[in-house]
């Protein structure tokens, strides 16, 4: 019952602050964008619980409670990736924005490489956006009912016992996500995504504290998980592999994480919305910080409650099982609004985006929309609803989750990440370079099952993000070069 | 028990090198409204 009560609370206060924010948006730049008013927190503590998605809670322990150590891993490549973009892309970009007045990242990649009217980059960086985005939402939709079955499959109240299935789940969190998007637009996701970071961060934080200190401390924890497998003390994975099974298949893989960064428009748009390009640097070590004390702390998580729970039928179940086991059920509850705050902040975050993207870069600026103030913001709630909508049926067999999230991650860091990077650091880079990288990277990545054999299989890559990213950087480069470089109408801004 | 010395050096020297070099990119920036940074300086107008 106390897990219900600290749900509904917690619930009522997300769509609370959606109701309040829809007051805020009179322009499409106040629904997609927040207007640019941001502080340095706000931006910080959004761009990083946008990023991190159920994984951080769920995946990211789960990979420890399986491999040990070697999760550290990924959580280095991840830890790399955020400081390149926050010292690297984001005071860029925020620059860039604000000159270009693009609202979106199609929008600024299409000022950016503006020859044709940017009309192919555009439309390509639409594209990747909106095929990238249907499997990140519905795999986080799924996520969403996976947790609420979880968490209510056998609730105690007043009137009776509560069970909630995966269907009923994925309904409640989806609708209270599209209440507050849909009414309160970017302010209301970053302000609410504010709140989920600083949730997501104390629970992974404070949960594996209480286990170490129930356990003895660290020389426990070694001695219990060196006598479940020795090699979760290791570097090299729950078989401890070694050659090139290591090299590729441990480390390269998964410090590949960190290329994805500069290509997720759902945490570049945070960038942009920065008040004060100035306070920059200060958001930037906040959201480090995070980012250091989340990925750590949900490692040992995993770490922890492999140490304390034993064999669990699904590793996914890790931080839900030793929330319950260890703290009292309200604090518990907390904790497992957490995963669903994990969730909820970066699908709100991708679904603004892909409506920013129809709206915005369809709509407006390829077929010359109009749509003026508020009746521009009410299009862009419809088209948070419609969106999603149409991935429910996505997410309806409820399948794995993370496999999906990878995927859609690689096809995001190969089809955009580099451009986005040329962009900003390269004077030379063009139109046509930019165009034919963003279609060979984003193409190797989504097709990498059909694509693979042609870069040894999965001997080497375990999917098309490391061939695709490098691929996409090195043709965009050469063929500006090949072209001319950046030509002086490149550099004007579209209109 | 202790953990081998490749599994501590991956547990603890990412997270202190990335939080030193936050830290120090944060320090060295001009204060805030005090001037334009390094990447304000304008890469996209020179082009």
């Amino acid at each position: 019952m106390g897990i219900l009560v600290v749900f509904v609370l917690y619930l009522i206060v997300l769509a609370a602050i959606g109701i309040y924010c829809a007051r805020l948006n009179r322009t499409l730049a106040d629904f997609v964008l927040g207007g640019r008013r941001l502080g340095a927190w706000v931006t910080a503590l959004s761009a990083q619980a946008s990023d991190m998605s159920a994984w951080l809670l769920i995946g990211l322990p789960a990979m420890a409670y399986t491999n040990g150590l070697a999760a550290l891993w990924a959580a280095a490549g991840c830890a790399m990736g955020t400081a390149f973009n926050w010292m690297v892309v984001a005071p860029r970009l925020r620059r860039a924005t604000g000159e270009a007045d693009a609202l979106t990242i199609p929008d600024f990649l299409a000022a950016r490489f503006a020859g044709a009217r940017g009309i192919p980059v555009r439309i390509l960086a639409v594209l990747v956006i909106l095929l990238a985005y249907a499997a990140y939402i519905a795999a986080q939709f799924i996520a969403a009912g996976k947790t609420f079955e979880t968490a209510f499959s056998n609730v105690s109240t007043p009137w009776g016992t509560l069970k909630i299935t995966y269907h009923t789940g994925m309904f409640v969190g989806v609708g209270i996500i599209l209440l507050y998007t849909a009414l309160g637009g970017f302010l209301a996701v970053a302000w609410t995504d504010f709140v989920q970071g600083l949730l997501m961060v104390a629970t992974v934080v404070v949960l594996p504290i209480v286990g170490l200190v129930g356990l003895g401390g660290f020389p426990e924890l070694w001695s219990r998980l060196h006598a479940a497998n020795p090699h979760l003390l290791g570097v090299r994975g729950a078989e401890g592999a070694t050659g090139m099974a290591f090299v590729m298949g441990v480390v390269v893989s998964q410090l590949s994480w960190g290329l994805g960064y500069p290509g997720q428009p759902h945490i570049l748009v945070r960038f942009m919305a920065l008040k004060d390009p100035k306070a920059m640097r200060r958001a930037a070590f906040i959201g480090i910080t995070w980012v250091l004390l989340a990925m750590w702390g949900a490692i040992f998580v995993g770490l922890v409650g492999r140490a304390t729970l034993g064999d669990l039928p699904d590793t996914d179940h890790v931080m839900p099982s030793l929330a319950l086991g260890l703290m009292p059920p309200a604090v518990a509850g907390v904790m497992i609004a957490a995963a669903i705050a994990a969730m909820m902040s970066t699908v709100d975050s991708q679904l603004l985006v892909a409506a920013s993207a129809v709206e915005q870069d369809i709509y407006i600026r390829l077929f010359g929309g109009r749509a003026r103030d508020r009746r521009a913001v009410w299009f862009g709630r419809i088209t948070v609803v419609a969106l999603g909508a149409i991935a429910i049926p996505l997410a309806w067999s409820g399948k794995s989750v993370f496999d999906k999230v990878f995927d859609a991650w690689g096809v995001l860091a190969a089809g955009i990440g580099p451009v986005i990077i040329l962009g900003l650091v390269s004077r030379r880079a063009n139109t046509w370079g930019a165009a034919a990288g963003m279609l060979v990277g984003g193409f190797i990545a989504q097709f990498w099952t059909t694509v693979k054999p042609l870069f040894g299989g999965d001997t080497l890559f375990r999917n098309g993000l490391i061939p695709g990213f490098f691929l996409n950087l090195t043709v965009a480069y050469l063929l500006s070069l090949a072209t001319g470089g950046r030509r002086r109408q490149d550099t004007t801004k579209e209109t | 028990m202790q953990l081998p010395w490749e599994s501590l050096v991956l547990l603890v020297v990412p997270p202190a090198a990335i939080f030193a070099l936050a830290l120090v990119h944060w320090l060295r920036a001009p204060g805030e409204g005090q001037g334009a940074s390094d990447e304000c300086r304008g890469e996209e107008r020179a082009a």
